[in-house]
């Protein structure tokens, strides 16, 4: 056997891409499903417009989302957590820019034991005095930690800078916790967590009890609220820097518009990106992390946001190669733009991005969350499988245009922190 | 219940296949037994640079990840102190290309300057992102030497110092590769939609040729359970105070790891265990705490950790941990607890077996512990615990010294 040459490789040919179709509606809810009997668990996600970006003041969406497991219907905090904790199961909100969810993990044998306090933890939370309380009391401690870490402070820099006044734009200080009160929870719950608005995923095992439990449980719900306006939007063109004393460690965000999933150019625009900066073996990787050795990591993603998409380069760099690193950053997309991409590296990032695909449809679990993300960005059912045909038949002229059309160096928005800057701005 | 086939082959490898039909992903897992542990206390921090250079090219192959990028796979690795794990994603189609690039890496590695150099700075620089550029970040640095006087869990996987790092020379790689990288010292797992009889030709094929290596017969010093207290404050820029307090426990395969383990889980795992609703919620001395165990193979350490809320001192904290773990040595935890804790383990089992490439782990996690059914069976270990082994483990660590790290904050 000769050792030197590469197994012959196929390229992956479909996907198995979940129904975008309505298992049933429950009280006009649509809830979608990925159903495996053989799985012993289930997971119900229930997906509210009750993010970030509608909040009125600063953290008032984050506070809402935790302290829906506070107290809910007859309820209190201790039975939820004595309760959830018993049967080993996971009841979880999360809160994004645009979505909002509350999710419960739990073998589908206990589902009827924890629907009740999942459908009141959803509906009819409680929001205890002296559980909000004892909330922000921790939660200000521990964002008062992340405030020493240059990486969290470089996110709320670059969000300044790059977000506006948008409804995107992260503003928080731990004080601001101080400015919610316990009715604020309750009125952007009530006018955000509308099931009218709500999307239900289930996937997992015993899918058809767990509908008809959620249809027993779960009460029709009044009115639907419009989500906020994305507001001006004008990213500033600029370097900031902002100066954290003793770090051993630079921080570095670099941001600039993206475009949506919809635009024709978008299957160009993400391989582009995934080139530059989207996985290991990318160029930024390679040029700062495995030649230099400035950093542990260093990447390029796409957000994409319900009215906004944008891309940020984020790293962690040795405070003596801050400057440096800079200026391979520019380097990069400028080559990005100037040189067309060798063929064999376009075929890799190819065939990269297509087993990465059919990796995120690998499992009930992941197939749901992709189902989500469908449904919030309005892809239709074929859009996975026509991306990954449009992604195989991409050209080194395809990518020198998208680079010259949208990534440049000009436009980029960049925060620094870390020792040695003074503060601008 | 997982079922799966075990090999050996001649040169001393061990597979392990699992039959997963419902992927089109295929994972292949390869357990090196080898990892921090396993070093000279004067050169730490090795395996762990050591797993960075198995990226940097191998014998036939220069570069591991771009072959198997092409081929739609991702991989990574992870050292701890006993063991240092690689695994590979990919469609399953292209399986021969996972083995391919592993089995060359087990024959021989390339061993470039360059690429030493490199991985030095970017462990490097992992080292300060990790653990000194972060608030707490050196914890394990410094709770480390106290808790293990003799054995060599006493340093952390990233190193003793940067210094050490910055010193590995390419003799020392060689010298390590040669000791450990060897089919007798490997578990390879493969979890994915494909027969076993053509994994195992395929195993054959790649693997069959590499030398066995020497049998390694490691053992590790005993750590002499302390009677005396010890502590340690650091004064830093931090916000908020913290106290860490650490036993020793027993080793992984004793039948008191599973009791010690659902100690931990009664005084400290989530939000309706002690710790968490009398000092957190009821008594307000911390805003956060949580207790575990670190689940070494040998002795591990049962910790719990809390951070302080404003103006509450150190004294105090340690009392109001003491007096939760004194509680438990006095009676025994209600029968609720107790199911409440067990429950926790059946389902985090099944989470764990939701996905390929967990399980492939998992298999070959416990067959370095001795057994690969134990992936089947170990919940048995725990749903054998009574309130009273629970209580009994409690009464012990009251009588062991604990080793008490103290963040305080500077000016205050």
């Amino acid at each position: 056997m000769d050792r030197t040459i590469a197994p012959a490789i196929e390229k992956v040919k479909e996907l198995s891409v979940p129904s975008q179709e309505p298992r049933d509606y429950i009280n006009g809810t649509p809830v979608f499903v990925v159903e495996d009997e053989a799985e012993e668990l289930i997971k119900i996600e229930v997906v509210f417009p009750a993010g970030s970006g509608e909040e009125i003041k600063p953290l008032l969406a984050t506070a809402t989302s935790s302290m829906l497991t506070e107290g809910a219907g007859e309820y209190s905090a201790k039975q939820i957590s004595e309760l959830k904790d018993y049967y080993g199961a996971k009841i979880q909100t999360g809160v994004g820019k645009d979505l909002a969810s509350v999710t419960l993990v739990c073998l589908k044998s206990n589902l009827e034991e924890l629907i009740t306090i999942f459908t009141a933890i959803i509906q009819d939370p409680t929001f205890p005095e002296k559980e909000f309380e004892s909330y922000k009391r921790r939660t200000k401690a521990s964002l008062k930690v992340n405030l020493e870490k240059v990486e969290i402070i470089c996110r709320l820099v670059f969000s300044k800078l790059f977000f506006g006044d948008s409804k995107y734009a992260e503003r928080f200080a731990p004080d601001d916790f101080d400015k919610i009160e316990r009715t604020d929870l309750e009125v952007f719950h009530r006018e955000n967590y509308r099931l009218n608005d709500a999307r239900i995923f289930i996937s997992g095992g015993n899918v058809e009890k767990a509908i008809a439990l959620l249809k027993q449980n779960l009460k029709p719900d009044k009115g639907s609220v419009l989500p906020k306006e994305l507001g001006a939007f004008s990213p500033k063109l600029k370097t900031n820097f902002m100066r954290k004393d003793g770090a051993l460690q630079s921080a570095i965000r670099a941001g600039f518009p993206a475009i949506s999933r919809h635009n024709e150019d978008y299957p160009a625009f993400y391989i582009a990106n995934t080139i530059l900066g989207g996985y290991f073996g990318s160029r930024l990787m390679q040029n700062i992390r495995e030649d230099k050795g400035y950093t542990y990591g260093i990447g390029s993603s796409i957000n994409q946001l319900k009215d906004l998409a944008y891309v940020v380069i984020s790293t962690q760099v040795g405070a003596k190669h801050t400057d440096a690193t800079l200026k391979e950053i520019h380097y990069e997309v400028n080559r990005l733009r100037n040189e067309s991409v060798p063929v064999e590296e376009l075929e890799l990032v190819k065939n990269y991005t297509a087993g990465g695909l059919l990796r995120s449809f690998d499992g009930t679990f992941s197939q749901a969350s992709l189902l989500n993300t469908m449904l919030m960005h309005g892809l239709s059912q074929s859009y996975y499988e026509q991306f990954l045909k449009k992604i195989y038949a991409i050209s080194p002229a395809d990518i020198l245009m998208v680079a010259q059309k949208y990534f440049d160096p000009e436009k980029f928005t960049i925060a620094i922190v870390g020792e040695g800057f003074s503060d601008n701005d | 219940m997982i079922e799966y086939e075990r090999f050996v082959l001649e040169n001393g490898l061990t597979l392990i296949v699992h039959k997963d039909k419902n992927t089109p992903i295929v994972s292949v897992n390869t357990l090196y037994k080898v990892g921090a542990r396993d070093e000279s206390p004067d050169k730490t921090g090795f395996a762990h640079l050591f797993e960075h250079l198995m990226f940097s090219g191998s014998k036939n192959v220069v570069d591991f990840d771009a072959p198997l990028q092409r081929a739609g796979g991702q991989n990574n690795a992870f050292t701890n102190n006993d063991f240092t794990n690689y695994y590979v994603t990919l469609p399953k189609e292209n399986l021969d290309t996972a083995l391919w690039l592993e089995s060359d890496r087990m024959l021989e590695l390339g061993f470039s300057p360059e690429g030493l150099e490199v991985q030095r700075k970017v462990v490097i620089e992992e080292f300060t992102q990790r653990y000194l550029n972060q608030p707490y970040g050196d914890l394990w640095l410094t709770l480390r030497p106290m808790a293990y006087k003799v054995h060599p869990y006493q340093w952390a996987t990233i190193g003793k110092s940067i210094a050490h790092i910055e010193e590995a020379t390419m003799d020392d790689v060689k010298n390590f590769y040669n000791r450990y990288y060897s089919p007798s010292n490997a578990i390879l797992t493969i979890a994915g939609n494909v027969d076993s009889d053509f994994i195992l030709d395929r195993v054959n094929h790649w693997y069959g040729d590499i030398p066995s290596g020497n049998g390694l017969d490691a053992s590790y010093p005993t750590e002499a359970i302390k009677t005396v207290d010890e502590c340690e404050v650091l004064t830093r820029d931090v916000p908020q105070g913290a106290i860490y307090m650490a036993w020793l426990m027993s080793d992984r395969r004793d039948d008191d790891y599973y009791k010690f383990d659902l100690l931990s889980d009664v005084l400290g795992n989530g939000k309706s265990s002690r710790l968490y609703r009398r000092l957190v919620v009821e008594k307000e001395i911390f805003t956060q705490i949580s207790a575990y165990i670190t689940g070494s193979i040998d002795q591990g350490l049962l910790v719990v950790s809390g951070m302080l809320s404003e103006g509450i001192d150190h004294s105090e904290a340690r009392g109001a941990i003491l007096d939760q773990m004194a509680q438990l040595a006095a009676e025994p935890p209600t029968e609720r607890e107790l199911t409440k804790v067990k429950n926790k383990v059946l389902a985090q089992k099944a989470l764990s077996e939701t996905g390929a490439l967990s399980k492939a782990m998992n298999l070959s996690y416990y067959e370095m512990l001795g057994d690969a059914s134990a992936i089947n069976s170990f919940q048995n270990k725990y749903l054998k615990v009574s309130a009273e082994d629970v209580q009994s483990m409690a009464k012990e660590l009251m009588e062991r010294g604990v080793n008490e790290l103290r963040y305080e904050k500077r000016n205050g």
